[in-house]
């Protein structure tokens, strides 16, 4: 049996590419050179990007888990996993992205600063997330399971993204209001840092709708997977 | 110094982008491999429950 042609998900695939490629060209042709860590310092625009779809994933996973327990539609089970294996995969990236970054800039691959302690907390606490559905064998119990944990878990993403605020740490934070905190990031002239500004805006728009191609491809997916599993039982019986 | 310095940043650079793209890449493939191997097995089904019909 052929399946149906997707255009939507054709669609979204081409865009994210395409988006994507204009993200990096923006970075490297584009993106002002910042005064003290040079080229290197031009990691920072995919690194907060797959950081960005990391996080955007793990509230998609909470949204989903609290509309699984309310209406107990599959539906909203296979959304909560799919989120969650994609922002494990982001995360994962950003931490590398985020270690290949440090070494240069810092003298140091990793370090146990408050903001990396809480984003290596948020990536085990995920992880774990696909391996109790992996233990758990009661498709309903799994989903339930899951739900309650993928709103539990969802407490590790704000307390991530405060903990530059909060916590004493030497990890840039992107939207600080003071001058000391602000990434510790200069550009020679004004217009150079609203270019770096208007690069990083691009960069998160690319990576969110590649994360919508992605999900939309993970989603459909897991369908096929039921199919197959109804048609399994369909015979058995 | 310097033109060693930058030398040796840029490796960074590179290796972070290549991160991703190879990260990207690599989950692509699995879910396309994924769905090929769902589509013969759904084809292989469905001809099971016809031939049964």
């Amino acid at each position: 049996m052929k399946q149906r042609r997707d255009s939507v998900g054709t669609a979204l695939t081409i865009g994210s590419a395409v988006l994507v490629v204009a993200a990096l060209a923006l970075v490297f042709l584009w993106a002002p050179l910042e005064i003290t860590m040079k080229e290197v310092q031009r990691i920072f625009y995919f690194h907060v990007a797959v950081d960005w779809v990391g996080f955007l994933a793990f509230f998609v996973t909470l949204a989903a888990s609290v509309a699984y327990l309310r209406t107990h539609e599959r539906k909203w089970d296979i959304v909560g996993m799919s989120s969650v294996e994609i922002g494990a995969l982001f995360l994962t990236m950003g931490a590398v992205t985020g270690s290949l970054w440090a070494r240069p800039v810092w003298n140091t691959w990793w370090t146990w600063d408050a903001r990396l302690t809480t984003v290596a907390i948020t990536w085990l606490v995920y992880l774990a997330y696909l391996m109790l559905r992996g233990a758990i064998d009661d498709p309903q119990r799994r989903a339930r399971f899951s739900a309650v944990y993928g709103i539990v878990s969802f407490v590790t993403v704000p307390l991530t993204f405060a903990s530059v605020f909060f916590l004493r740490t030497i990890h840039p934070a992107l939207f600080a209001t003071s001058t000391a905190a602000q990434g510790r990031m200069q550009f020679e002239t004004g217009l150079a840092s609203a270019r770096m500004g208007m690069t990083l805006t691009f960069c998160v728009i690319a990576f969110t709708v590649l994360y919508v191609a992605l999900l939309r491809s993970r989603i459909r997916l897991e369908r096929m997977a039921d199919r197959v599993v109804r048609l399994q039982q369909e015979i058995l019986s | 110094m310097a033109d060693w310095m930058g030398f040796k940043n840029a490796i960074f650079l590179v290796a972070a982008y290549g991160v991703f793209w190879l990260g990207t890449f690599l989950y692509v493939i699995t879910l396309n491999q994924r769905q090929r191997n769902l589509e013969k097995d759904l084809e292989a089904l469905e001809a099971l429950v016809q031939k049964d019909q």
